[in-house]
């Protein structure tokens, strides 16, 4: 049975009436090169690079040292949340003079809890994953778009469908001009509000039991409402290498780049936490790697963020007590099977893998989406 | 699962015989009555390693512990019908890539330090399949459920549950008791060979290898040759075979030393253990 067969009614909706120009070879898996984390962590302070303040209490320095906190003697993050995208261009549809790229995004989101003992598991309903046809909605004609809506809410089946307008940019205006890339990059944005959803569910187990969540990437404003003013941090495997520190030391201002800060800062240490967007978001930046095992300094360095929701000076003592958790994390590491291994934390990297291994292989998208021939045979 | 542990077989007399165990009821285990909460694993299947009409994988279940050598029941997604299999080899194998991952995962040779997170890993058992309920050799399908034999399963699985059948059959004892095997799980079956492939007409000869020197392989024959004798006694539904122990000779050729000519004598004081 074709898995997406509940996506053949809507894929031939949209071609009742506008022109397919198929993807050549059909679905093709639509690489994007450049790398996410950087990227998003360069839009989240694009109107921050400068940062003046050291914004934590009591301490004032600008290292300090995180020894590591090992699970067997205090278990602090035992839920690790990550989310995956996988974007596959279907074709372009024309109508009149008007056309948009029609995209297929497989998302998802789940949770890996650890155990006291260390074993990982996924645990039932701590998973999401979705499939989302994404098309410019002001490119076709409006009845279009809602009889291909229709079909979709009444497609019944194991998968959840959705249909996006790329150019509905009101939640992330940061996609660019590019439709393909706009497109994608709504895609990652419906990937993170999985994530979102999935987080909310896990901050009442954070409320109950005191474990902390580590999620992969940085805190948007996504997560700048009181729902998530706790219990998690935000681990940023590769971050903006824009952001310029100017700190008082001494009766005198210190402009240091980030290369300079991070050059200094020794295994097992911290930054000083700084804030960002207001003050609402707190962050630091972990060294959980020796440089001399490593081919460049920023390698091997992690930035965390906080919600800071009170918007005041974050605690020494709880941010290097997560701090000392996270350097305990670097053991052990997915050396050899990401690129990123050097700052990715392994149970992050096994949540990842459990949406990935959910996801339909690229043989299975091909064989499935034609399109329009499916649709149209139907 | 039912207990499957059976006394040890008794020799010193028909009345001790494992009577009781030919004779019960071995309708084959159904896939259906075996319960998920007791499967060990689950079948596997991947694109260098398939499973084949001969034989399978599977995942095992964290924290137990298996052996080349104990047979489980796998079902067969197909039809419900359990393939049963001897458990050749068990290899471990986690995500790394190489040696040198794991020495890097952990802190570039940091031996101090435990690992926060545990590599991902399994055990993964390879099987030979022996035989299937409903003679269905299509491969195990990925997933499938994979449970400890029973004893009943260990019979079907080597093939004892129709000399059985053929000795209610025929009325005449066939099944001659061969030893006991007991697998990881503590579970026991006793293991039998069918009388006319050890004396005929199908065959007439049973190999039996293993090390020298450790009067093994010697005390073994002796106890086959007891339990030969004492099975052509036993009743069948109140029947006998026409041949019986006592019209039984048997011949020991011995080839080494002079040891067995004296097999029929009393020892003198207690045999080194």
């Amino acid at each position: 049975m074709n898995p997406f067969a509940a996506l053949h009614p809507a894929l031939a909706a949209l071609s009742d009436g506008p022109k397919v120009l198929p993807a050549t070879g059909q679905a093709q898996e639509f690489l994007q090169r450049f790398d996410l984390d950087e990227q998003y962590d360069r839009m989240r302070t694009s109107d921050e690079k400068i940062v003046n303040d050291i914004a934590e209490t009591p301490s004032n320095s600008i290292y300090v040292e995180t020894p590591p906190l090992p699970r067997t003697e205090e278990h602090v993050f035992q839920w690790f949340v990550d989310g995956s995208v996988k974007t596959y261009f279907l074709g372009t549809l024309v109508e009149h003079e008007r056309n948009t790229p029609v995209l297929l995004g497989q998302i998802g989101a789940a949770a890996v809890k650890r155990e006291d003992d260390g074993r990982i598991h996924a645990p039932s309903g701590h998973a999401r994953r979705k499939l989302i046809l994404l098309l410019n909605k002001s490119q076709i004609s409006p009845g279009v778009w809602d009889r291909t809506k229709a079909v979709l809410r009444d497609s019944s089946g194991r998968l959840a469908l959705e249909l996006v307008d790329t150019n509905d940019d009101s939640p992330n205006p940061t996609g660019g001009k590019e439709p393909r890339s706009r497109a994608a990059h709504r895609d990652n944005w419906q990937m993170r509000l999985e994530e979102k959803d999935l987080l909310a569910d896990l901050l009442s187990e954070h409320d109950r039991t005191g474990a902390w969540i580590a999620i992969d990437g940085g805190i948007g404003k996504e997560f700048k409402v009181q729902t998530f003013d706790r219990g998690f941090v935000g681990v940023i495997k590769n971050f903006s290498k824009e952001q310029i520190f100017q700190l008082a030391s001494r009766g005198r201002t210190v402009q240091l780049s980030l290369f300079d800060l991070l050059a200094k800062l020794q295994v097992s240490h911290r930054t000083a936490a700084f804030v960002r967007g207001e003050g609402h978001v707190a962050f630091w930046y972990i060294r959980i790697r020796e440089q001399r095992h490593l081919e460049y300094p920023l390698m091997g360095v992690l930035k965390i963020e906080f919600p800071n929701p009170h918007r005041g000076l974050v605690d020494t003592e709880t941010i290097t007590h997560l701090s000392r958790a996270l350097v305990a994390e670097r053991s052990v590491s997915p050396h050899g099977k990401d690129p990123r291994w050097h700052a990715h934390l392994y149970p992050i990297y096994q949540a990842e893998q459990v949406i990935k291994n959910g996801f339909f292989s690229d043989e299975t998208l091909r064989a499935g989406v034609k399109w329009p021939s499916l649709a149209a045979a139907r | 699962m039912a207990d499957n542990r059976n006394p040890t077989v008794g020799l010193s007399g028909p009345e001790e015989s494992p009577q009781a165990a030919v004779h019960e009821d071995q309708a084959p285990t159904d896939a259906a009555q075996m319960q998920p909460k007791d499967a060990i694993g689950r079948a596997t299947a991947t694109e260098r390693v398939p499973n084949s009409s001969e034989q399978f994988g599977f995942w095992l279940r964290p924290g137990l512990m298996i052996n080349p050598f104990d047979i489980v029941g796998a079902k067969q997604g197909l039809d419900d019908s359990m393939t049963y299999g001897l458990v050749t080899n068990i290899r471990h194998s986690t995500d790394a890539p190489s040696h040198l991952s794991n020495f890097i995962a952990n802190d570039f040779g940091e031996l101090i330090e435990e690992p926060n997170t545990p590599r991902q890993g399994t055990n993964v058992a390879e099987v030979s399949v022996l035989a299937n309920t409903a003679d269905t050799y299509m491969p195990i399908q990925n997933e499938g459920l994979v449970w400890f034999a029973d004893e009943d399963g260990i019979h079907t699985g080597l093939g004892i549950d129709t000399m059985k059948r053929k000795e209610q059959d025929r009325g005449v004892p066939i099944c001659v008791p061969a030893g006991l095997i007991r697998m990881s799980n503590g579970t026991e079956a006793i293991a039998y060979l069918d009388k006319e492939y050890v004396l005929g007409p199908e065959g007439a000869h049973v190999n039996i290898s293993g090390i020298s020197g450790l009067a093994t392989k010697t005390s073994y024959i002796m106890f086959l040759i007891q339990s030969i004798l004492q099975t052509m006694d036993r009743q069948v539904d109140g029947r006998q075979d026409r041949v019986r122990s006592s019209d039984v000779a048997v011949v020991l050729v011995n080839v080494k030393y002079n040891d067995l000519l004296a097999i029929d004598e009393e020892p003198e004081g207690v045999l080194p253990p």
